[in-house]
């Protein structure tokens, strides 16, 4: 078990924690090849819908032929990715790079792959738990990873990297592709027997898809884990240019920034061990309502520094809170067996409220001059997905069928 | 001597301590980027 954890662990923290200093790549990568933040932001946008959608694909292959196999191809194609998105010199190229290569990378290496594993290998008891670990590290991966990204880009030069020193964010790609392959070696860890053989009778894919989608909790599911990523994508996405609209300093977004890294990492912890003694319906509703109230007290107090850092924070505590107790829910209801593509079906219902809270967020506010409309959007669709995780069924599918065969 | 050693990687305090202590110079790297790289080139310097 602790072998599985670790190497588990280890793993997300290394892919979401790469992934998301990728937004300190815009500037110097548009100067040096003279192109427009569009073309950068579409590259990212593609990234994210096919991290989405190649999660599904990527999710039948990890149950059919085990994770270890999936997560070797995705940190091969995770270093490809960061190789050719250092060297691609046409707008095209680099959406094949950082878009499409770095976004199947991402699901074959991230959540959804890794959870199937943990899943399989650890007790149903603890599983909870286990999610909130894996998700723990992840969110420590992602407030690791940007100043490490943001020194390398700088130029650090140290001694042993001296090859790469004033080469700068070039350099800095090849060495993130290097970290990537590291992946390799910790897949190992999450190495497992054949599953094809010992599940003979079972669920077929389709037969399994067919269950989870004509069942009301796992559609449920799906439309509260869109809200998820509407809401964190607007306020990651949109917070620093509201904070600039309102007159407050970048130093005060950075550490905004910050706290919601810092925070993530006990919430999601948090929200996977609360998940061990609570029902996990009740734990999501309570983190889609207390962002309401969160946002709702954010823009009705006088929007200073502190109040900032307090939002910050409390947002922090209930960011990817969401990952353990939605996954756990998953696996409880419909088993292991199918559980990296349903689980992938889940996380591309997020990514689509993802694209849609940054497109949205952007639009209004070419629109209407400011965020009110879309803060009004994510308060309502917290309510909306507090109320519909409420009647959400945790116990696991009956199949006559299947216990007769 | 080894299993004193043994005894502080079994201990929660300390890795709970270590792990603030990361925590924390973490987010003083969001602060303070300078002070961080300086940090980390004294460090590798003196390797």
């Amino acid at each position: 078990m602790a072998q599985v954890l670790i190497c588990g662990a280890a793993i997300v923290t290394l892919s979401m924690g790469i992934r998301h200093g990728f937004g300190l790549w815009l500037q110097p990568i548009t100067m040096e090849r003279g192109w427009t933040r569009e073309t950068f932001a579409f590259a990212l946008a593609i990234q994210n819908l096919t991290w989405g959608v190649a999660g599904l694909f990527v999710g039948m292959v990890a149950d059919r032929f085990g994770a270890y196999r999936v997560l070797l191809a995705g940190s091969l194609i995770y270093a490809l990715g960061l190789a050719t998105m250092a060297v691609a010199a046409t707008p095209l190229a680099f959406t094949a790079s950082a878009g499409v290569l770095l976004g199947i990378a991402q699901a074959g290496t991230t959540y959804a792959v890794v959870y199937g594993v943990v899943g399989r290998n650890i007790d149903p008891a603890r599983r909870s738990w286990a999610m909130g670990v894996t998700a723990a590290a992840g969110s420590f991966g992602q407030f690791l990873m940007l100043p490490v990204e943001s020194a390398l880009i700088s130029g650090v030069h140290w001694a042993g990297i001296a090859a790469f020193a004033g080469v700068g964010w070039q350099s800095a790609l090849f060495i993130l592709a290097g970290l990537a392959l590291l992946i390799m070696p910790l897949a190992v860890g999450l190495k497992e027997r054949p599953l094809a053989a010992s599940t003979a009778g079972q669920q077929s894919i389709v037969q399994a898809l067919r269950e989870a989608f004509g069942y009301r909790s796992f559609q449920l599911l799906m439309a509260g884990y869109f809200v998820c990523g509407f809401q964190v994508v607007f306020i990651g996405v949109h917070l620093p240019s509201y904070l600039k609209d309102h007159g407050l300093t970048p130093q005060v977004a950075t550490i905004a920034l910050a706290l919601i890294g810092l925070f993530n990492i006990f919430g999601t912890y948090a929200a996977g061990s609360l998940g061990q003694r609570y029902p996990k319906r009740h734990i999501l509703s309570a983190i889609y309502i207390l962002r309401s109230m969160a946002i709702v007290a954010f823009l009705a107090a006088p929007l200073t520094a502190a109040s900032v850092y307090v939002f910050a924070a409390a947002m922090g505590l209930l960011w990817l809170s969401t990952v353990p107790p939605t996954n756990a829910v998953v696996a409880q209801v419909f088993g292991v067996r199918h559980f990296s593509m349903l689980s992938g079906f889940i996380f591309l219902s997020h990514q689509l409220g993802s694209f849609l809270g940054a497109w949205l967020g952007g639009k209004l506010y070419d629109a209407t001059g400011n965020y009110d409309v879309v803060w009004g959007i994510a308060v309502a669709l917290g309510v909306f997905a507090a109320l519909i995780n409420l009647p959400v069924r945790e116990t696991a599918i009956h199949r006559p069928a299947m216990a007769a065969a | 001597m080894k299993r004193r050693f043994a005894g502080w990687l079994h201990s929660r305090a300390f890795w709970g301590v270590a792990s603030l202590l990361a925590l924390g110079l973490v987010f003083t790297a969001y602060l303070q980027p300078g002070l961080m790289f300086e940090l980390a080139n004294q460090v590798w310097n003196c390797f």
